[in-house]
């Protein structure tokens, strides 16, 4: 029998990206690894940045003086904002796939409504509330701080 | 073909070629399709093999959405060829493209073996104790209009591949099962004529389990039969935690047994009436 | 692997929870408190995080809020990683990597809040 060739397709990263044709949905499925990921990478740093409080006072305040620096605040402010999105698309996510916002099973009759209808109020709502926390929490670093 | 001759335009169908005696990679062709509003991608696919390209190659079966044959990747969206119209999808320029996530046998023929390999691994039939009753059935087994509601939605599925093409996880990973065998090893997880919870949950903790899907959605956005994979994986998500909390034991029952004896009928129901006579001399005995 | 992933994701997801309210709580002391007043002071200076390490509380608080998140952040990074295809010695290399890191980061931040908590309360 002669040797079958097949060309590999696989779409790679790029199908993590999508390019402008899909849902909502999966856009907000990458931006939560996304974001997840900049929150793990700032977290690891963080708990060595917060150690040198066991160490002595003056660590401290000299390890916090360094992060006064308005380019690590506007950092600090991206992992904040990061993290709301994260953490209230993760609630919107976990609800989901325990399977409380998909629907229950039904019978399909054209026009189909799947889960993603049936989850999309809250998911709007859920970034609603994002943009506002996000809008509040520029609002208290970047006007109202001492920093 | 539709019945509007005028309005007609021509579309440029940017077809994906392939053929792996010749070719080193796949490489675009372009042909023009005049296409009446109402035309479907298959129509202007036979349009190009009858007048412009007899090599050009694809699946395609029943040519009404039913078959699964199909599936192809149009303006960078999973669709069924029969079952999409031109003018819908493009203005001026078609991509046509073979499904992703898939091996490319020739054209625009995938190599769908991954996904029915897939499939068959997550144990997609009823696994019962009782075999002589499954192998020679007596009566019915009893199941109620919500248990029949579980799992139906799930029974759709024509195994287009539409789903497997659009999942973000299946782009990297080619261990994940995909959509369409979770979603078909749900409707048997769920489904109360089926006995095998408890192996099912033991292989679903595995690598053949749900656990790499993260609710894009895709999937169930292109399916074309509204089956809804994504729910299926979900709800499959809540059997396998609810079942590893403990806060349901449910599924672990014993699966749904015949018809009580005093529901079965013994005798034909008067309002039945008899099956016409056979046309055929010899072709089956009654 | 031989730990089931649906005890995994569980855990991910609970952890994910805990860490809703107790991550949620840290932002909005740190970057939300001008709005809603939670924490005296500036919360980074010493003295107002002293007054924090001083409490058992706070470092039960540190020590399970560490665990949790990460639990939650090095699975998480463990499923891109493994959904990128690795091939299976990968795969071993990716899990000793984040299990021993995980632990390695966990010891080290429990080790940070007892010896706060120590420094906090040592007579001046």
């Amino acid at each position: 029998m002669p040797e079958i060739i097949r060309y590999p397709n696989h779409l790679g990263l790029k199908g993590w990206l999508g390019g402008g044709k899909w849902g909502v949905e999966r856009y907000l499925y990458t931006l939560h690894r996304v974001t997840g990921l900049g929150i793990l990478f700032y977290f690891l740093l963080h708990i060595f940045v917060t150690a040198t409080r066991a160490i002595s006072p003056q660590l401290w305040t000299s390890t916090m003086n360094l992060f006064s620096n308005p380019f690590f605040i506007i950092g600090e402010y991206l992992v904040f904002a990061g993290f709301v999105f994260h953490a209230l698309n993760g609630l919107r996510l976990g609800l989901i796939e325990l399977g409380f916002l998909t629907g229950p099973a039904e019978e399909p009759v054209y026009p189909y409504r799947s889960s993603l209808n049936v989850q999309r109020p809250f998911m709007i709502i859920v970034m609603i509330v994002v943009a506002v926390v996000v809008i509040a929490g520029g609002y208290d670093i970047f006007f109202l701080t001492g920093h | 073909m539709s019945n509007d001759t005028e309005n007609v335009q021509n579309i440029l169908f940017r077809v994906r070629r392939f053929d792996p005696e010749r070719d080193e990679a796949p490489y675009y062709q372009d042909f023009t399709v005049p296409s009446p509003p109402g035309m479907v991608v298959l129509d202007g696919l036979w349009y190009i093999k009858e007048n412009l390209d007899p090599s050009l190659a694809w699946r395609s079966s029943c040519r009404m959405g039913v078959c699964g044959s199909c599936g192809m990747l149009l303006n960078g969206k999973p669709h069924l060829a029969c079952h999409t119209q031109i003018r819908e999808v493009a203005k001026k320029i078609l991509l046509v493209a073979p499904l992703p996530n898939f091996d490319i046998v020739r054209d625009l023929v995938p190599d769908l073996s991954s996904m029915f390999d897939r499939h068959r691994a997550l144990m997609t039939h009823t696994v019962r104790e009782d075999r002589e009753e499954t192998a020679e059935p007596t009566d019915q087994y009893w199941q109620s209009p919500e248990e029949l509601t579980a799992y139906l939605q799930f029974a759709y599925c024509i195994k287009c591949g539409c789903c497997m093409a659009a999942c973000p996880t299946l782009a990297t990973d080619t261990r994940y099962p995909g959509p369409q065998p979770l979603a078909q090893g749900y409707r048997y997880l769920i489904d109360s004529r089926d006995g095998a919870f408890v192996e099912r949950a033991k292989m679903l903790s595995g690598e053949e389990g749900p656990w790499r899907c993260h609710y894009a959605g895709e999937c169930s956005a292109v399916c074309p039969k509204g089956v809804d994979p994504a729910r299926a994986i979900q709800l499959m998500k809540r059997e396998l935690v609810w079942d590893y909390l403990r806060l349901s034991r449910r599924r672990r029952r014993k699966p749904a047994g015949l018809l009580p004896e005093e529901k079965r009928s013994k005798e034909r129901r008067e309002d039945i009436p008899e099956a016409p006579a056979f046309t055929v001399e010899g072709a089956m005995s009654p | 692997m031989s730990v089931s992933n649906t005890k995994l994701w569980t855990w991910h997801v609970g952890a994910g929870l805990v860490l809703l309210v107790l991550l949620g709580l840290q932002m909005f002391g740190m970057h939300l408190n001008d709005l809603l007043h939670m924490l005296e002071g500036d919360p980074i200076s010493w003295s107002s995080m002293a007054a924090r390490a001083k409490l058992v509380s706070q470092a039960i608080f540190y020590i399970l809020f560490l665990g949790f998140a990460l639990y939650h952040g090095l699975h998480g990074l463990r499923n891109i990683l493994l959904e990128l295809n690795p091939s299976q010695g990968m795969q071993g290399i990716i899990n000793t990597v984040i299990l021993v890191g995980g632990v390695v980061l966990f010891v080290f931040g429990t080790w940070a809040a007892i010896a706060a908590y120590g420094l906090a309360n040592a007579p001046v």
